[in-house]
């Protein structure tokens, strides 16, 4: 004999509640407030990406007019896709191995090591904003202390920021600023690899290089593979920098995608292009997710 | 199961207490001051020293007459436009709103401001047609519509350092007739150190576009479309790289890093980085406030051989209303008292106050305007290109963010000379072109 299906439900849903309503009362402000101001800008982007809006007007729909403009007739998407491309290749990698040769460095037991560990992590936690406008003073091509210093020794530094070849590359350098975040993660992930795997690689006569090959590295992959995912997400994000340093210039050599999009959002008041631009953005970033995901299996090492 | 149902319960409790408490709280105080007035929100962006002169003219106005009240609100530049349309979209914007960004063209195609001839009586509109001077016209009105009243206009002109130029054996009443006697000039002023840096610079031109009306050109055609390419734009390119080169675009970006801000006591020509300086109007004001005894003068940009005089590139500063205003008669009445319309003596006071320019002779005329000219000669030589018909507005149109946008890459670029002045003009054309059918294709040409 069974129950009636509505009453089991019925009562399914009542015991739920009753085991789960005050941990949901208690999330409520963020879920409603995730569901107002996230879930439905996010689903309605959506619509809006397939529309002409202004923001002032109603939508029009344009169908895949967006897209397909986007694709075909807009040199500055293609340009500000690169520009961004090129930064996360070059900027994930380098605060990757910086992050990791920090991590290793105040990883010594030494006197001082967590005065060391607070200097290192400090600069990351400055608001982006202020570190925008102490790098736009550094890398002053004449008054400057990055030339200054590079004068003392002889070299004539470049104009870092206002020049087409070098404003890329300096705000990819100017990434290592932040280094202090990810090598606090993997000071945690070298933390937590045993310390038989080190007295074994003793024991089998492995070298401090060869243990910091066969036995650190593999054991941190895990968290190099979260950094890496981290990283890369946040530089196909990259705006404020940009936006406060060199405004996408010089010549749009520094306008990275999230600066052309509120262009074109906020600027030109092409907001259903925006929202497309958008969309691209997201298949991007997941794109490059899943491939960093499908490659894991070769790299990461999960296992103990 | 009774432990987890009394939890929940004090959770509910708990929440409705401080709703409760949330609606019981006392309101925040409200913004408007005066009882019995219809309030006027004003947006607007002055800061700094700017803004107690703005207050006082909103109070000028509350105390002139007894129907509206003023509010004003500082917004900082960076976001304001981006806050502007958030508040229109969401229909709760400012009755007002003072813009200095080139985007009258924009707004108005797109619906966001109202045409002011719809509040304006035909007297209002024909007396401000009548008197208005030339350039005041051509910033207000859009495709035959009055869309703006101009607040406050900035016109360049040139202001030379005396020391320097007695260094030379000049002085005010020896100044350069044609641009290229200014290069000249310019030449004999500029100072490098031992190392071959920049140190001052007799003239640096800033952008292609301050030069164009001097070249004859213009950037919008009668018509009032965006009129891109033409032989004069290029030319005044051209010139504008020559004087790079002859500097050297290296030596000259690594000038420019080490000037500080351009405002108050850091300004180019009281700091004496230059010796002449191509700015506006306002600088008067301020070359008066920070550097009192500043031995300087100002006369109209000289043309090139063959150019046109008394001609300047100009910038406005723009007040409109927003399409979802709650009080556009009110708003109408705050701008038309602003700019001196119905009392040109208030009109004055509020002009010579910002050391903007008027809108019409008559408020020129006011004793107050005219005493601030009395008391600052370096201001009069920018009234009287005011009814020069050599004025020229910046590309307008609903693309005009983008045009101005690859403007600025066009100066870019002929700074650092990585492309050649025509090249870069082409490119401007091209992009503009490209992004103009664009435009079209997705239904908002």
């Amino acid at each position: 004999m069974t129950t009636p299906a509505p009453s089991t439900l019925g009562s399914r849903v009542r015991r739920f509640w009753r085991q789960n309503g005050a941990g949901f009362l208690f999330i409520s402000p963020w879920l409603i407030g995730f569901t107002l101001f996230m879930g439905w800008p996010f689903l309605r982007s959506v619509y809006l990406s397939f529309t002409s809006y202004d923001i002032v007007s109603p939508p029009h729909w344009i169908g895949t007019a967006n897209y397909s403009s986007l694709l075909h007739d807009d040199p500055l998407f293609w340009k500000s896709l690169w520009v961004t491309f090129r930064y996360a290749l070059v900027a994930v990698p380098l605060t990757t191995v910086v992050g990791i040769a920090l991590a290793l460095l105040l990883n010594v037991e030494v006197r001082g090591q967590a005065i060391f560990r607070t200097i290192f992590f400090l600069p990351s936690i400055v608001p982006s904003v202020a570190t925008s406008v102490l790098f736009v003073w550094l890398l002053n091509p004449e008054l400057g202390l990055v030339n200054g210093l590079l004068r003392a020794v002889g070299i004539e530094g470049p104009a870092w920021l206002t020049d087409t070849t070098w404003a890329p590359w300096s705000l990819a350098l100017m990434s290592l600023w932040g280094v202090g975040g990810s090598m606090v993660i993997y000071l945690a992930g070298l933390k937590d690899i045993p310390t038989h795997l080190y007295e074994a690689a003793r024991l089998d006569g492995a070298n401090a290089r060869q243990s910091l090959r066969h036995v650190t590295l593999p054991m941190l992959t895990p968290v190099i593979f979260f950094n890496v995912v981290m990283g890369v997400i946040g530089a196909f994000q990259y705006f404020t920098q940009a936006y406060v340093m060199t405004k996408g210039g010089p010549e749009g050599s520094t306008t990275f995608y999230a600066l052309y999009l509120f262009q074109r959002a906020w600027q030109y008041l092409d907001m259903g292009y925006a929202s497309a631009m958008a969309w691209i953005l997201f298949i991007v970033v997941t794109s490059v997710t899943a491939v960093l995901f499908t490659s894991q299996k070769k790299w990461v090492h999960f296992g103990r | 199961m009774e432990g987890r149902r009394l939890p929940l319960k004090s959770v509910f409790g708990i929440a409705l207490a401080v709703v409760a408490l949330i609606v019981l709280l006392p309101p925040p105080a409200p913004l408007a001051k005066i009882p019995n007035r219809k309030p006027v929100y004003f947006w607007h962006m002055w800061s700094g020293e700017w803004q107690p002169i703005v207050e006082g003219i909103c109070q000028r106005f509350n105390a002139s007459q007894t129907q509206y009240e003023v509010i004003p609100l500082q917004i900082p530049s960076a976001g304001a436009d981006s806050k502007f349309l958030v508040s229109a979209a969401g229909g709760v914007s400012p009755d007002v709103v003072s813009q200095m960004h080139p985007v009258l063209g924009m707004w108005s195609d797109r619906g966001l401001i109202r045409p002011l001839d719809e509040l304006m009586t035909p007297a209002e509109r024909e007396a401000y047609v009548r008197e208005a001077f030339p350039i005041m016209k051509k910033h207000a009105i859009y495709h035959g519509h009055i869309m703006a009243l101009i607040a406050g206009v900035d016109v360049n002109a040139c202001y030379y350092r005396l020391d320097h130029l007695k260094e030379i054996g000049l002085d005010a009443q020896h100044l350069p007739k044609t641009l290229e006697e200014l290069v000249e000039v310019a030449k004999k002023l500029d100072r490098y150190d031992k190392d071959g840096r920049l140190q001052r610079v007799g003239f640096l031109p800033q952008t292609f576009q301050d030069f164009v009306p001097s070249f004859g050109g213009a950037f919008n055609d009668a018509a009032g479309n965006p009129l891109l390419g033409t032989p004069q734009q290029r030319a005044a390119n051209r010139w504008v790289v020559s004087q790079y080169k002859r500097l050297g675009f290296d030596k000259v970006t690594r000038f420019l890093s080490t000037q500080a801000a351009d405002v108050g006591i850091t300004a180019p020509i009281i700091a004496g980085n230059y010796s002449i300086w191509l700015d506006g109007q306002w600088r008067v004001k301020q070359t008066h406030d920070f550097a009192p005894n500043l031995q300087y003068c100002v006369a109209p940009l000289p043309p090139p051989v063959g150019g046109r005089p008394f001609a300047s590139n100009t910038a406005a500063n723009f007040l409109v209303i927003p399409r979802a205003s709650r009080n556009p008669e009110g708003a109408l009445a705050f701008m038309k008292y602003w700019i001196g319309m119905d009392d040109p003596e208030a009109g004055g006071h509020n002009q010579e106050q910002m050391s903007w320019l008027p809108y019409c002779q008559r408020v020129a005329n006011a004793h107050s305007y005219q005493k601030f000219l009395r008391e600052n000669p370096n201001f009069k030589p920018f009234l009287d290109m005011m009814s020069s018909p050599n004025l020229e507005i910046p590309p307008t149109g609903p693309n005009q963010s983008f045009i101005m946008d690859e403007m600025q890459k066009v100066g870019e670029s002929t700074a650092r000379g990585t492309k050649t002045a025509d090249q870069a003009i082409d490119d401007l054309v091209a992009a503009v072109k490209v992004e103009d059918k664009r435009q079209q294709r997705l239904g908002h040409g």
